[in-house]
């Protein structure tokens, strides 16, 4: 391995450092759990989960200050500007995707049965389609198999629920966000209890001393 | 060109490298440091695996060349100490990244 390669392999783990404790992991799972248990129980009330956005980054910021500084130290990720445009372009191209398998919908199935075979199997899909995109983001910008295993799941729950008849339409679109969420909160939960574990509070140190 | 210059014509490009970036403890820190806005000395200790004495002794090195920015601040009555990389040492290990790659595609 050459310089050049050892250089992008230690920035690579010190960037890994920083998601190893498993928060993010942790409030994906709760943002998801929360609007899949609404969206399957009452899904008018599934817009309850929006108000969850802005609370979620506090408490990410209170366990870290909490619980992970004083463990492994503050780093704050330099901004990509190439990350924004990677966001929007996958969703530019999940959108068309979808509006795409809508239009060949309409124009072959859809003419003989109509809608409800979109509502029941299709938008679980779309659902589980969108809910891949922020994992598989996170997945490409960290090279972690487990945000993979997330995006993949996403999807697989999307077609794999409606298709086996356990559930359909929106009951299926909360099934599937409970159940991506719920794996994510566990696993989240087992690396920050591991995190916690393995290591232990620094002495704080003033560098020049 | 015959081999005894193209061996002189690599050597002379290693000269032209910069020493303050080559130095295995020093590019180890500039690695952790250009993937992040800023980082404190713990999280630096972490991930180089330096002694606290080592670490202190390679970022003042840094600063006093331009490439790193210490500052210090409190959190909760506890200090921290924050390095930043300057727009100069991120230049600069860009630069020596070209070098280096160019050097190795010539070997």
């Amino acid at each position: 391995m050459n310089r050049t390669e050892t250089m992008d392999n230690v920035e690579m783990k010190a960037m890994r450092a920083t998601i190893r404790d498993g928060i993010t992991e942790m409030l994906l799972g709760i943002m998801l759990l929360v609007f899949g248990v609404l969206f399957y129980f009452a899904s008018s009330l599934a817009a309850l989960g929006v108000l969850l956005q802005p609370l979620l980054p506090l408490l990410g910021k209170l366990l870290k200050r909490k619980y992970v500084y004083p463990r492994i130290g503050y780093a704050k990720v330099a901004k990509d500007p190439h990350a924004a445009r990677g966001i929007i372009w996958t969703a530019i191209i999940a959108i068309v995707f979808i509006l795409s398998a809508l239009g060949v919908f309409v124009l072959t199935l859809g003419y003989d049965l109509g809608f409800p075979l979109w509502r029941s199997h299709c938008i679980p899909a779309t659902a589980g389609i969108l809910m891949a995109i922020g994992p598989w983001v996170v997945a490409r910008t960290y090279r972690l198999a487990r945000w993979y295993a997330f995006a993949v799941l996403s999807v697989l729950a999307g077609v794999g629920l409606p298709l086996f008849n356990i559930a359909t339409g929106y009951a299926a679109v909360g099934l599937q966000s409970a159940f991506v969420g719920g794996l994510s909160l566990s696993y989240g939960l087992g690396l920050f209890l591991t995190f916690l574990r393995k290591y232990t509070v620094e002495e704080p140190s003033h560098a020049g001393e | 060109m015959p081999a005894n210059d193209e061996e002189h014509g690599t050597a002379a490009a290693f000269t032209g490298i910069d020493r303050i970036i080559h130095e295995p403890a020093r590019l180890s820190i500039l690695a952790v440091l250009r993937a992040f806005e800023t980082a404190d000395f713990v999280f630096l200790l972490k991930q180089t695996e330096l002694s606290r004495g080592n670490l202190s002794s390679h970022l003042s090195k840094l600063e006093a060349v331009g490439y790193a920015e210490i500052t210090k601040e409190f959190v909760d009555k506890v200090p921290r100490t924050l390095v930043r990389l300057t727009d100069a040492g991120r230049k600069a290990v860009a630069t020596y990244r070209a070098e280096m790659d160019q050097i190795l595609a010539t070997l």
